[in-house]
């Protein structure tokens, strides 16, 4: 290795590596692993819970509506297929993402709204987090998955006002789509578990 | 050995004995039906030991084949580029 000599500039390349993934997707999936990890303990609890009661639903509380939810489910499913429409929209032509990303929202608002809707009707029929174990398990679990749905359509509002003004990276979008993936992955779940 | 002893060096004895036995409960084991339980507990220790390794390995797996996709895509451009 030569000396550096005095009166001149030695410039040096750096070779830096593109990461894999933008760093939003990345960190974005690190928090939805630990997030999964939250809900498979408080599914293997209420799975726990439920086969050593002796009556299910307990006595004197409402069984939870299952057939009624399934179009809240579909509505949740389908936000998310929009979203991957979305995705290829983008990617071709940032403009024609406007449409199918504002049906993934409206469908997601949709979802919490009924959610939101299913909770009143609960609370009137005389479940709540104290009323029983299905009332804690049901509040804690949907409500975990209610916060997390919440936050998830703001970041898909976020995302389509980015796009409305022009300004939407595409690792902007990708790591909402994580997040809305991950809530409408996991509710199924939660639905079957839960609800049934 | 006094009768007052006796009976608390039985006691003690008894106490002992059943300890134990309240130790070996299980906080979660309160049904009636033993073997929904244990099935249960079964299912949840599958669950949460197997999750974390399904997750961290899908992670690993779908970064290798992104790391694939791109060094690829790099050696096709290489390819293009490169005069003949």
């Amino acid at each position: 290795m030569n000396p550096p000599a005095y009166g001149s500039v030695r410039v040096v390349a750096e070779q830096r590596r593109e990461p894999l993934i933008p760093n939003g997707v990345m960190g974005m999936l690190i928090f939805v692993v630990t997030e999964a990890m939250l809900f498979a303990g408080l599914i293997s609890a209420f799975t726990i819970t439920r086969s050593s009661a002796v009556v299910w639903p307990p006595p004197g509380q409402p069984r939870l509506p299952f057939e009624a939810t399934a179009l809240n489910t579909a509505a949740l499913l389908a936000s998310a297929a929009a979203l991957i429409w979305a995705r290829r929209c983008f990617d071709r032509n940032r403009r024609t993402a406007r449409l199918p990303l504002a049906i993934a929202v409206l469908l997601g608002a949709f979802f919490v709204v009924s959610q939101g809707a299913e909770w009143l009707a609960m609370l009137r029929q005389g479940l709540t987090l104290t009323s029983s174990q299905l009332g804690s398990f049901f509040y804690v679990i949907v409500g975990f998955h209610a916060l997390h749905a919440v936050v998830a359509l703001a970041a898909l509002v976020y995302t389509w006002v980015r796009l409305q003004r022009g300004w939407l990276a595409s690792s902007q979008l990708g790591t909402a789509q994580v997040f809305w993936y991950f809530v409408a992955g996991i509710w199924p779940i939660l639905w079957l578990v839960v609800y049934r | 050995m006094t009768a007052a002893r006796s009976v608390r060096a039985a006691s003690a004895g008894a106490v002992a004995v059943v300890l134990p036995r309240a130790a070996w409960a299980c906080a979660v084991c309160t049904g009636q039906d033993d073997a929904a339980v244990s099935l249960a507990i079964l299912k949840g220790t599958a669950l949460l030991s197997l999750l974390p390794l399904a997750l961290i390995g899908g992670l690993v797996w779908f970064l290798r084949r992104r790391a694939r996709e791109i060094e690829s895509a790099r050696g096709a451009f290489r390819e293009q580029e490169s005069p003949r």
